[in-house]
Protein backbone atom coordinates (compact mmCIF):
# COMPACT_ATOMS: atom_id res chain seq x y z
CA UNK A 1 0.00 0.00 0.00
CA UNK A 2 1.20 3.41 -0.98
CA UNK A 3 -0.12 5.31 2.30
CA UNK A 4 2.37 8.30 3.42
CA UNK A 5 1.95 10.11 6.83
CA UNK A 6 3.01 14.00 5.99
CA UNK A 7 1.69 15.50 8.99
CA UNK A 8 -0.64 18.19 8.47
CA UNK A 9 1.26 19.04 5.08
CA UNK A 10 -2.21 18.55 2.72
CA UNK A 11 -4.31 21.16 5.13
CA UNK A 12 -1.60 23.70 5.69
CA UNK A 13 -0.77 23.66 2.05
CA UNK A 14 -4.52 24.42 0.76
CA UNK A 15 -5.31 27.18 3.67
CA UNK A 16 -6.40 30.13 3.17
CA UNK A 17 -5.57 31.89 6.26
CA UNK A 18 -5.16 35.91 7.04
CA UNK A 19 -2.25 36.10 8.86
CA UNK A 20 -4.93 38.85 11.29
CA UNK A 21 -6.47 35.80 11.67
CA UNK A 22 -4.11 33.85 12.85
CA UNK A 23 -2.73 36.11 15.46
CA UNK A 24 -6.56 36.87 16.87
CA UNK A 25 -6.29 33.13 17.58
CA UNK A 26 -3.08 32.74 18.88
CA UNK A 27 -4.64 35.20 20.91
CA UNK A 28 -7.42 33.47 21.95
CA UNK A 29 -5.82 30.37 22.60
CA UNK A 30 -3.18 32.30 25.18
CA UNK A 31 -6.12 33.49 27.04
CA UNK A 32 -7.51 30.29 27.72
CA UNK A 33 -4.54 29.17 29.46
CA UNK A 34 -4.96 32.08 31.84
CA UNK A 35 -6.21 31.24 34.97
CA UNK A 36 -9.50 32.90 36.24
CA UNK A 37 -9.88 31.88 40.30
CA UNK A 38 -13.04 31.01 41.41
CA UNK A 39 -15.66 33.89 42.43
CA UNK A 40 -16.13 33.30 46.15
CA UNK A 41 -19.50 34.07 48.34
CA UNK A 42 -19.09 36.61 51.20
CA UNK A 43 -18.89 34.00 53.67
CA UNK A 44 -15.89 32.52 51.97
CA UNK A 45 -14.19 36.29 51.96
CA UNK A 46 -15.07 35.82 55.87
CA UNK A 47 -13.57 32.24 56.24
CA UNK A 48 -10.40 33.13 54.58
CA UNK A 49 -10.02 36.68 57.05
CA UNK A 50 -10.68 34.19 59.99
CA UNK A 51 -8.19 31.64 58.94
CA UNK A 52 -5.85 34.58 58.04
CA UNK A 53 -6.08 36.17 61.25
CA UNK A 54 -6.35 32.92 63.68
CA UNK A 55 -3.25 31.87 62.13
CA UNK A 56 -1.49 35.21 62.55
CA UNK A 57 -2.31 34.80 66.20
CA UNK A 58 -2.11 31.19 66.89
CA UNK A 59 1.17 31.17 64.93
CA UNK A 60 0.07 27.68 62.90
CA UNK A 61 1.02 27.25 59.11
CA UNK A 62 -1.73 28.04 56.09
CA UNK A 63 -1.94 27.09 52.88
CA UNK A 64 -2.33 30.24 50.87
CA UNK A 65 -3.68 29.40 47.30
CA UNK A 66 -3.40 32.65 45.04
CA UNK A 67 -2.43 33.62 41.14
CA UNK A 68 0.41 34.48 39.91
CA UNK A 69 1.23 35.04 36.39
CA UNK A 70 -2.16 33.92 35.60
CA UNK A 71 -1.33 30.95 36.79
CA UNK A 72 -3.06 29.23 40.14
CA UNK A 73 -0.10 28.85 43.12
CA UNK A 74 0.04 27.85 46.29
CA UNK A 75 2.20 28.33 49.79
CA UNK A 76 2.54 26.56 52.60
CA UNK A 77 3.62 28.84 55.84
CA UNK A 78 3.08 30.93 58.93
CA UNK A 79 1.73 34.08 58.19
CA UNK A 80 4.25 36.81 59.90
CA UNK A 81 2.58 40.25 58.90
CA UNK A 82 -0.39 41.70 57.37
CA UNK A 83 -0.31 44.78 56.01
CA UNK A 84 -3.85 46.64 55.86
CA UNK A 85 -3.02 49.76 54.09
CA UNK A 86 -0.67 48.10 51.62
CA UNK A 87 -3.12 44.96 51.29
CA UNK A 88 -0.41 42.26 51.63
CA UNK A 89 0.41 39.60 53.70
CA UNK A 90 3.98 37.99 54.59
CA UNK A 91 4.00 34.25 54.74
CA UNK A 92 7.13 32.36 56.23
CA UNK A 93 8.29 28.88 55.74
CA UNK A 94 11.79 28.70 57.06
CA UNK A 95 14.21 30.47 54.47
CA UNK A 96 10.97 30.59 51.52
CA UNK A 97 9.27 33.85 52.32
CA UNK A 98 6.60 35.49 49.86
CA UNK A 99 4.22 38.72 49.83
CA UNK A 100 1.17 38.15 48.53
CA UNK A 101 -1.56 40.74 47.82
CA UNK A 102 -5.21 40.23 49.12
CA UNK A 103 -6.57 40.92 45.32
CA UNK A 104 -4.06 37.31 44.90
CA UNK A 105 -5.64 35.19 47.32
CA UNK A 106 -8.50 33.23 46.57
CA UNK A 107 -8.16 30.37 49.03
CA UNK A 108 -6.65 29.51 52.67
CA UNK A 109 -6.44 26.22 54.12
CA UNK A 110 -5.72 25.76 57.52
CA UNK A 111 -3.88 22.07 58.85
CA UNK A 112 -4.95 21.96 62.21
CA UNK A 113 -8.74 23.09 61.63
CA UNK A 114 -8.91 19.25 59.50
CA UNK B 1 -14.46 4.07 19.05
CA UNK B 2 -12.63 5.29 15.70
CA UNK B 3 -12.10 8.84 15.44
CA UNK B 4 -14.85 11.07 13.79
CA UNK B 5 -13.99 14.53 12.05
CA UNK B 6 -16.58 16.85 11.17
CA UNK B 7 -16.08 19.51 8.78
CA UNK B 8 -18.35 22.70 10.09
CA UNK B 9 -18.92 25.29 7.21
CA UNK B 10 -20.82 28.53 6.97
CA UNK B 11 -23.01 29.11 4.79
CA UNK B 12 -22.18 32.23 2.55
CA UNK B 13 -20.05 33.04 5.67
CA UNK B 14 -19.91 37.34 5.17
CA UNK B 15 -23.21 37.94 3.68
CA UNK B 16 -24.97 35.24 6.62
CA UNK B 17 -22.88 37.48 8.90
CA UNK B 18 -24.12 40.52 7.81
CA UNK B 19 -28.10 39.39 7.57
CA UNK B 20 -27.30 38.17 11.34
CA UNK B 21 -26.39 41.58 12.00
CA UNK B 22 -28.93 43.21 10.57
CA UNK B 23 -32.60 41.50 10.67
CA UNK B 24 -34.01 44.00 8.28
CA UNK B 25 -32.31 41.88 5.38
CA UNK B 26 -33.62 39.07 6.79
CA UNK B 27 -35.70 38.66 3.63
CA UNK B 28 -33.61 40.35 0.48
CA UNK B 29 -31.09 39.44 -1.76
CA UNK B 30 -27.79 40.43 -0.40
CA UNK B 31 -24.34 40.34 -1.65
CA UNK B 32 -21.18 41.65 -0.13
CA UNK B 33 -18.69 43.13 -2.58
CA UNK B 34 -15.33 45.00 -2.40
CA UNK B 35 -15.16 48.59 -3.59
CA UNK B 36 -16.13 49.03 -7.19
CA UNK B 37 -13.82 51.61 -7.92
CA UNK B 38 -11.26 48.88 -7.20
CA UNK B 39 -10.60 45.60 -8.56
CA UNK B 40 -11.64 44.36 -5.36
CA UNK B 41 -15.20 45.15 -6.63
CA UNK B 42 -16.21 41.23 -7.12
CA UNK B 43 -19.06 39.59 -5.37
CA UNK B 44 -17.22 38.13 -2.24
CA UNK B 45 -20.59 36.42 -0.71
CA UNK B 46 -23.98 36.47 -1.66
CA UNK B 47 -26.91 35.28 0.20
CA UNK B 48 -28.69 32.11 -0.74
CA UNK B 49 -31.84 34.47 -1.76
CA UNK B 50 -29.25 36.02 -4.22
CA UNK B 51 -27.74 33.21 -5.49
CA UNK B 52 -31.01 32.16 -6.59
CA UNK B 53 -31.00 34.85 -8.51
CA UNK B 54 -28.00 33.49 -10.07
CA UNK B 55 -25.53 35.80 -8.55
CA UNK B 56 -21.93 33.58 -8.00
CA UNK B 57 -19.00 35.03 -5.74
CA UNK B 58 -16.40 36.71 -8.12
CA UNK B 59 -19.30 37.81 -10.18
CA UNK B 60 -18.43 41.86 -10.86
CA UNK B 61 -21.14 44.29 -9.15
CA UNK B 62 -22.39 45.12 -12.32
CA UNK B 63 -23.04 41.65 -13.55
CA UNK B 64 -24.56 41.09 -10.30
CA UNK B 65 -26.74 44.14 -10.57
CA UNK B 66 -27.68 43.27 -13.65
CA UNK B 67 -28.68 39.61 -12.91
CA UNK B 68 -31.06 41.26 -9.53
CA UNK B 69 -31.79 44.82 -9.68
CA UNK B 70 -33.28 45.02 -6.34
CA UNK B 71 -29.27 43.38 -4.76
CA UNK B 72 -28.85 45.20 -1.87
CA UNK B 73 -24.98 45.11 -1.98
CA UNK B 74 -22.80 45.82 1.58
CA UNK B 75 -19.35 46.56 2.17
CA UNK B 76 -17.42 44.13 3.47
CA UNK B 77 -16.38 44.39 7.63
CA UNK B 78 -13.67 42.04 7.88
CA UNK B 79 -12.59 42.59 11.49
CA UNK B 80 -16.45 41.60 12.17
CA UNK B 81 -16.12 38.39 10.57
CA UNK B 82 -12.76 37.94 12.11
CA UNK B 83 -14.37 37.80 15.50
CA UNK B 84 -17.56 35.99 14.15
CA UNK B 85 -14.88 33.24 12.99
CA UNK B 86 -13.63 33.11 16.60
CA UNK B 87 -16.77 33.00 18.21
CA UNK B 88 -17.66 30.01 16.25
CA UNK B 89 -14.01 28.14 17.51
CA UNK B 90 -15.30 28.99 21.02
CA UNK B 91 -18.68 27.15 20.59
CA UNK B 92 -16.70 24.12 18.50
CA UNK B 93 -14.51 24.06 21.50
CA UNK B 94 -17.35 23.11 23.84
CA UNK B 95 -18.05 19.90 22.31
CA UNK B 96 -14.16 18.83 21.65
CA UNK B 97 -10.94 20.59 22.95
CA UNK B 98 -9.57 19.54 19.37
CA UNK B 99 -10.52 22.33 16.75
CA UNK B 100 -8.73 23.00 13.91
CA UNK B 101 -9.95 26.50 11.99
CA UNK B 102 -9.06 25.49 8.19
CA UNK B 103 -10.59 28.92 6.81
CA UNK B 104 -12.50 31.94 8.20
CA UNK B 105 -15.77 29.89 7.87
CA UNK B 106 -14.38 26.28 7.94
CA UNK B 107 -13.51 24.50 11.14
CA UNK B 108 -12.56 20.95 11.63
CA UNK B 109 -13.38 19.29 14.79
CA UNK B 110 -12.46 15.35 15.87
CA UNK B 111 -15.30 14.32 18.44
CA UNK B 112 -13.48 11.64 19.73
CA UNK B 113 -14.63 10.64 23.18
CA UNK B 114 -17.37 13.34 23.22
CA UNK B 115 -19.93 11.01 23.07
CA UNK B 116 -20.23 10.25 26.28
CA UNK B 117 -21.05 13.80 26.92
CA UNK B 118 -23.15 15.07 23.99
CA UNK B 119 -24.39 11.96 22.90
CA UNK B 120 -23.90 9.54 19.05
CA UNK B 121 -21.90 11.38 17.01
CA UNK B 122 -25.02 12.75 14.38
CA UNK B 123 -26.60 13.90 17.51
CA UNK B 124 -23.31 15.63 18.42
CA UNK B 125 -23.39 16.97 14.41
CA UNK B 126 -27.08 18.32 15.44
CA UNK B 127 -26.32 20.27 18.64
CA UNK B 128 -23.36 21.83 17.06
CA UNK B 129 -25.53 22.82 13.98
CA UNK B 130 -28.17 24.36 16.76
CA UNK B 131 -25.66 25.91 18.88
CA UNK B 132 -24.53 27.92 15.87
CA UNK B 133 -27.49 28.74 14.86
CA UNK B 134 -29.15 30.18 18.49
CA UNK B 135 -26.40 31.98 19.19
CA UNK B 136 -24.57 32.99 16.06
CA UNK B 137 -27.62 33.00 14.05
CA UNK B 138 -25.90 31.15 10.33
CA UNK B 139 -26.34 27.90 9.34
CA UNK B 140 -23.74 25.24 9.69
CA UNK B 141 -23.12 22.95 7.25
CA UNK B 142 -21.42 19.65 8.86
CA UNK B 143 -19.49 17.04 6.95
CA UNK B 144 -18.68 13.81 8.92
CA UNK B 145 -15.92 11.41 8.33
CA UNK B 146 -13.48 8.60 9.69
CA UNK B 147 -10.60 11.12 8.35
CA UNK B 148 -10.41 15.32 7.63
CA UNK B 149 -10.26 14.54 3.90
CA UNK B 150 -13.59 12.76 4.11
CA UNK B 151 -15.19 15.59 6.10
CA UNK B 152 -13.91 17.64 3.52
CA UNK B 153 -15.53 15.76 0.75
CA UNK B 154 -18.81 15.12 2.59
CA UNK B 155 -19.29 18.98 3.35
CA UNK B 156 -18.28 20.15 -0.32
CA UNK B 157 -20.16 17.42 -2.45
CA UNK B 158 -22.90 16.37 0.01
CA UNK B 159 -23.76 18.49 3.45
CA UNK B 160 -23.82 21.58 1.11
CA UNK B 161 -26.60 20.48 -1.14
CA UNK B 162 -28.91 18.77 1.64
CA UNK B 163 -31.48 20.05 3.36
CA UNK B 164 -30.82 19.48 6.73
CA UNK B 165 -26.78 20.25 5.88
CA UNK B 166 -24.87 17.29 7.54
CA UNK B 167 -23.96 14.49 6.15
CA UNK B 168 -21.95 11.11 6.87
CA UNK B 169 -19.06 10.11 4.44
CA UNK B 170 -17.39 6.79 5.68
CA UNK B 171 -14.97 3.71 4.18
CA UNK B 172 -18.22 1.71 3.57
CA UNK B 173 -20.57 4.56 1.79
CA UNK B 174 -17.82 5.55 -0.07
CA UNK B 175 -17.88 3.69 -2.77
CA UNK B 176 -21.15 4.25 -3.00
CA UNK B 177 -21.43 8.43 -3.24
CA UNK B 178 -18.26 9.42 -3.47
CA UNK B 179 -16.45 7.25 -6.65
CA UNK B 180 -19.13 7.85 -8.90
CA UNK B 181 -18.61 11.83 -9.12
CA UNK B 182 -16.81 13.58 -11.65
CA UNK B 183 -13.37 14.09 -10.79
CA UNK B 184 -13.60 17.89 -10.69
CA UNK B 185 -15.03 17.59 -7.74
CA UNK B 186 -12.47 15.53 -5.72
CA UNK B 187 -10.60 17.96 -3.11
CA UNK B 188 -7.28 18.94 -4.67
CA UNK B 189 -8.29 18.43 -7.83
CA UNK B 190 -7.97 22.13 -9.98
CA UNK B 191 -8.98 22.64 -13.44
CA UNK B 192 -5.87 21.69 -14.79
CA UNK B 193 -5.31 18.59 -12.88
CA UNK B 194 -8.59 17.53 -13.68
CA UNK B 195 -7.53 17.87 -17.69
CA UNK B 196 -4.49 15.89 -17.02
CA UNK B 197 -6.62 13.17 -15.39
CA UNK B 198 -9.08 13.18 -17.57
CA UNK B 199 -6.22 12.77 -20.89
CA UNK B 200 -5.62 9.83 -18.83
CA UNK B 201 -8.92 8.04 -19.08
CA UNK B 202 -9.59 9.34 -15.41
CA UNK B 203 -13.02 10.86 -15.35
CA UNK B 204 -14.72 9.52 -12.31
CA UNK B 205 -13.36 10.02 -8.19
CA UNK B 206 -13.82 5.67 -8.33
CA UNK B 207 -11.85 6.05 -11.04
CA UNK B 208 -8.46 7.66 -9.73
CA UNK B 209 -9.45 5.61 -6.83
CA UNK B 210 -8.75 2.13 -8.30
CA UNK B 211 -5.95 3.35 -10.77
CA UNK B 212 -2.44 2.43 -10.59
CA UNK B 213 -1.01 4.09 -6.99
CA UNK B 214 2.54 3.40 -9.25
CA UNK B 215 2.26 5.15 -12.60
CA UNK B 216 0.06 8.28 -10.41
CA UNK B 217 3.82 8.35 -8.25
CA UNK B 218 5.51 8.52 -11.58
CA UNK B 219 4.22 11.18 -13.50
CA UNK B 220 3.54 13.38 -10.47
CA UNK B 221 5.57 11.75 -7.74
CA UNK B 222 4.06 12.35 -3.78
CA UNK B 223 1.18 14.75 -5.36
CA UNK B 224 0.44 11.71 -7.35
CA UNK B 225 0.08 9.15 -4.11
CA UNK B 226 -1.53 11.64 -2.26
CA UNK B 227 -4.58 12.16 -4.65
CA UNK B 228 -4.93 8.06 -5.41
CA UNK B 229 -4.97 8.42 -1.52
CA UNK B 230 -7.55 10.43 -1.01
CA UNK B 231 -9.50 9.02 -3.99
CA UNK B 232 -9.59 6.18 -1.75
CA UNK B 233 -10.59 8.85 1.68
CA UNK B 234 -6.95 7.50 2.89
CA UNK B 235 -5.85 11.34 5.46
CA UNK B 236 -3.46 10.46 8.24
CA UNK B 237 -3.60 14.38 9.12
CA UNK B 238 -3.84 15.32 12.68
CA UNK B 239 -7.06 17.57 13.93
CA UNK B 240 -4.19 20.18 15.07
CA UNK B 241 -4.46 23.26 16.89
CA UNK B 242 -0.52 23.48 16.99
CA UNK B 243 -0.61 23.90 13.65
CA UNK B 244 -1.00 27.97 13.43
CA UNK B 245 2.11 28.12 16.19
CA UNK B 246 4.86 27.53 14.02
CA UNK B 247 4.98 29.84 11.21
CA UNK B 248 6.68 28.87 7.88
CA UNK B 249 6.86 32.05 6.23
CA UNK B 250 5.69 35.26 6.84
CA UNK B 251 4.18 37.01 3.23
CA UNK B 252 1.78 39.94 1.76
CA UNK B 253 0.71 40.06 -2.01
CA UNK B 254 -1.53 42.83 -3.19
CA UNK B 255 -3.74 43.35 -6.46
CA UNK B 256 -3.15 46.94 -7.38
CA UNK B 257 -5.76 49.15 -8.08
CA UNK B 258 -4.70 49.39 -11.73
CA UNK B 259 -2.15 48.64 -13.86
CA UNK B 260 1.46 49.25 -12.51
CA UNK B 261 3.08 49.77 -15.58
CA UNK B 262 6.72 51.88 -14.83
CA UNK B 263 9.29 50.54 -12.30
CA UNK B 264 9.13 53.85 -10.41
CA UNK B 265 5.63 52.79 -9.74
CA UNK B 266 6.44 49.13 -8.61
CA UNK B 267 9.66 50.39 -7.04
CA UNK B 268 7.07 52.25 -4.54
CA UNK B 269 4.37 49.51 -4.04
CA UNK B 270 7.94 46.66 -3.40
CA UNK B 271 9.20 48.60 -0.27
CA UNK B 272 5.88 49.39 0.99
CA UNK B 273 5.07 45.74 0.82
CA UNK B 274 8.55 44.54 2.36
CA UNK B 275 7.94 47.25 5.55
CA UNK B 276 5.15 45.22 6.01
CA UNK B 277 6.53 41.83 6.34
CA UNK B 278 9.72 42.89 7.20
CA UNK B 279 7.34 44.91 10.35
CA UNK B 280 5.39 41.25 11.06
CA UNK B 281 8.77 39.40 10.89
CA UNK B 282 10.22 42.03 13.99
CA UNK B 283 6.80 41.62 15.85
CA UNK B 284 7.36 38.04 16.10
CA UNK B 285 11.34 38.35 16.75
CA UNK B 286 11.86 36.70 13.91
CA UNK B 287 14.34 37.16 10.81
CA UNK B 288 14.39 35.11 7.25
CA UNK B 289 17.13 34.19 4.64
CA UNK B 290 15.31 33.34 2.02
CA UNK B 291 13.52 36.46 -0.18
CA UNK B 292 10.34 35.42 -2.45
CA UNK B 293 9.08 38.01 -5.02
CA UNK B 294 6.52 36.87 -7.15
CA UNK B 295 4.05 39.41 -9.73
CA UNK B 296 1.34 38.89 -11.95
CA UNK B 297 1.08 40.06 -15.27
CA UNK B 298 -1.79 42.51 -16.62
CA UNK B 299 -3.43 41.29 -19.24
CA UNK B 300 -5.84 38.04 -18.03
CA UNK B 301 -6.06 36.36 -21.33
CA UNK B 302 -2.13 35.61 -21.55
CA UNK B 303 -1.54 34.62 -18.03
CA UNK B 304 2.18 36.09 -17.45
CA UNK B 305 4.27 36.40 -13.96
CA UNK B 306 6.47 34.56 -12.26
CA UNK B 307 7.59 33.90 -8.52
CA UNK B 308 11.01 33.44 -7.67
CA UNK B 309 13.41 33.11 -4.49
CA UNK B 310 16.75 34.26 -3.72
CA UNK B 311 18.99 33.37 -0.81
CA UNK B 312 20.48 36.62 1.41
CA UNK B 313 23.62 36.45 2.63
CA UNK B 314 22.59 36.13 6.28
CA UNK B 315 19.02 36.62 7.65
CA UNK B 316 17.04 39.36 8.12
CA UNK B 317 13.86 41.54 9.07
CA UNK B 318 15.20 45.00 7.94
CA UNK B 319 12.73 46.66 5.66
CA UNK B 320 16.02 48.32 3.54
CA UNK B 321 18.11 44.92 3.12
CA UNK B 322 15.26 43.04 2.04
CA UNK B 323 14.01 45.54 -0.15
CA UNK B 324 16.81 45.45 -1.98
CA UNK B 325 17.62 42.22 -2.51
CA UNK B 326 13.91 41.90 -3.65
CA UNK B 327 14.03 44.95 -6.21
CA UNK B 328 17.31 43.14 -7.73
CA UNK B 329 15.25 39.77 -8.14
CA UNK B 330 12.07 41.66 -9.83
CA UNK B 331 14.74 43.60 -12.30
CA UNK B 332 15.93 40.50 -13.27
CA UNK B 333 12.75 38.63 -14.10
CA UNK B 334 10.37 41.55 -14.80
CA UNK B 335 9.13 41.34 -18.53
CA UNK B 336 8.52 44.95 -18.70
CA UNK B 337 5.14 44.61 -19.12
CA UNK B 338 2.23 45.99 -17.03
CA UNK B 339 1.87 44.18 -13.69
CA UNK B 340 -1.74 43.45 -11.98
CA UNK B 341 -0.30 42.50 -8.56
CA UNK B 342 2.78 41.70 -6.72
CA UNK B 343 3.71 40.04 -3.37
CA UNK B 344 6.56 39.41 -1.09
CA UNK B 345 7.96 36.41 0.99
CA UNK B 346 10.17 35.75 3.46
CA UNK B 347 11.08 32.22 4.52
CA UNK B 348 13.78 30.29 6.18
CA UNK B 349 12.64 32.25 9.27
CA UNK B 350 15.30 31.60 12.45
CA UNK B 351 14.71 33.98 16.14
CA UNK B 352 16.17 37.50 15.85
CA UNK B 353 17.95 36.89 18.98
CA UNK B 354 21.16 36.03 17.57
CA UNK B 355 22.65 37.91 14.40
CA UNK B 356 25.91 38.33 12.69
CA UNK B 357 27.75 41.18 13.41
CA UNK B 358 29.87 42.81 10.05
CA UNK B 359 32.67 44.90 10.85
CA UNK B 360 32.12 48.25 8.89
CA UNK B 361 28.19 48.31 8.94
CA UNK B 362 26.65 49.78 11.64
CA UNK B 363 23.83 47.03 11.67
CA UNK B 364 22.84 47.59 15.51
CA UNK B 365 21.33 51.24 14.98
CA UNK B 366 19.43 50.07 11.61
CA UNK B 367 17.93 47.14 13.58
CA UNK B 368 16.30 49.32 16.30
CA UNK B 369 15.34 51.72 13.86
CA UNK B 370 12.68 48.88 12.47
CA UNK B 371 11.57 48.26 16.12
CA UNK B 372 10.93 52.12 16.93
CA UNK B 373 8.46 52.65 13.84
CA UNK B 374 7.46 49.58 14.97
CA UNK B 375 6.44 50.77 18.24
CA UNK B 376 5.27 54.24 16.75
CA UNK B 377 2.81 52.24 14.89
CA UNK B 378 1.49 50.48 17.34
CA UNK B 379 0.85 53.26 19.79
CA UNK B 380 -0.60 55.64 17.39
CA UNK B 381 -1.96 53.77 14.10
CA UNK B 382 -0.16 52.06 10.97
CA UNK B 383 -0.21 55.48 9.81
CA UNK B 384 1.48 57.18 11.88
CA UNK B 385 4.59 57.12 10.49
CA UNK B 386 4.98 56.54 6.55
CA UNK B 387 7.80 56.37 4.00
CA UNK B 388 7.39 60.22 2.31
CA UNK B 389 7.63 57.74 -0.99
CA UNK B 390 4.44 56.58 0.15
CA UNK B 391 2.53 59.65 -0.51
CA UNK B 392 3.47 59.27 -3.80
CA UNK B 393 0.49 58.71 -6.33
CA UNK B 394 1.72 54.73 -6.51
CA UNK B 395 1.87 54.50 -2.68
CA UNK B 396 -0.79 52.18 -1.38
CA UNK B 397 0.57 51.93 2.88
CA UNK B 398 -2.18 54.62 3.08
CA UNK B 399 -5.39 52.66 1.88
CA UNK B 400 -4.07 49.03 3.19
CA UNK B 401 -3.66 50.11 6.53
CA UNK B 402 -7.34 50.30 6.61
CA UNK B 403 -7.71 46.85 4.97
CA UNK B 404 -7.62 43.27 6.50
CA UNK B 405 -7.14 40.76 3.02
CA UNK B 406 -7.35 43.73 1.11
CA UNK B 407 -11.30 44.74 2.33
CA UNK B 408 -12.01 47.08 4.81
CA UNK B 409 -12.11 46.16 8.45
Amino acid sequence: MSILYRKNMLWEGSRMFLPEHREQLLKHYKQQQTFTPPILTEEAWQEINRLILEGLEGEFPLLIQYVEHKRPQQFCGFIEKIDPHERWIKVVNGQLIRIIHFDQIYGVESPSSE
Amino acid sequence: MDSIILLVDIQSFYASVEKAHDPTLQHLPVAVSGDPQRRSGIILAACPIAKSYGIQTTDTLWEAKKKCPELVVVRPRMQVYLDTSIQLTQILERFSDQVEPYSIDEQFIDIKGSEKLFGPPQTIAKKIQETIRNELRLHARIGMGPNKVLAKMACDNFAKKLENGIFWLTHHNMKQYLWPLPIERMFGVGRRMSRHLRQMGIRTIGELATFPVERLKKRWGIHGNVLWMTANGIDLSPVSRTTFYQQKSIGHHITLPRDYRTADEIRVVLLELSEEVCRRARTQHLMGQTIHVSCRGANFDIPTGFHRQSTLPYPTNQTMFAFQHAWDLFLRHWDEQPIRSLGIHLSKLVSDHKMQLHLFEQENKRMKIGYVMDEIKRRFGDTAILRAISLTPAGQALDRAKKIGGHYK
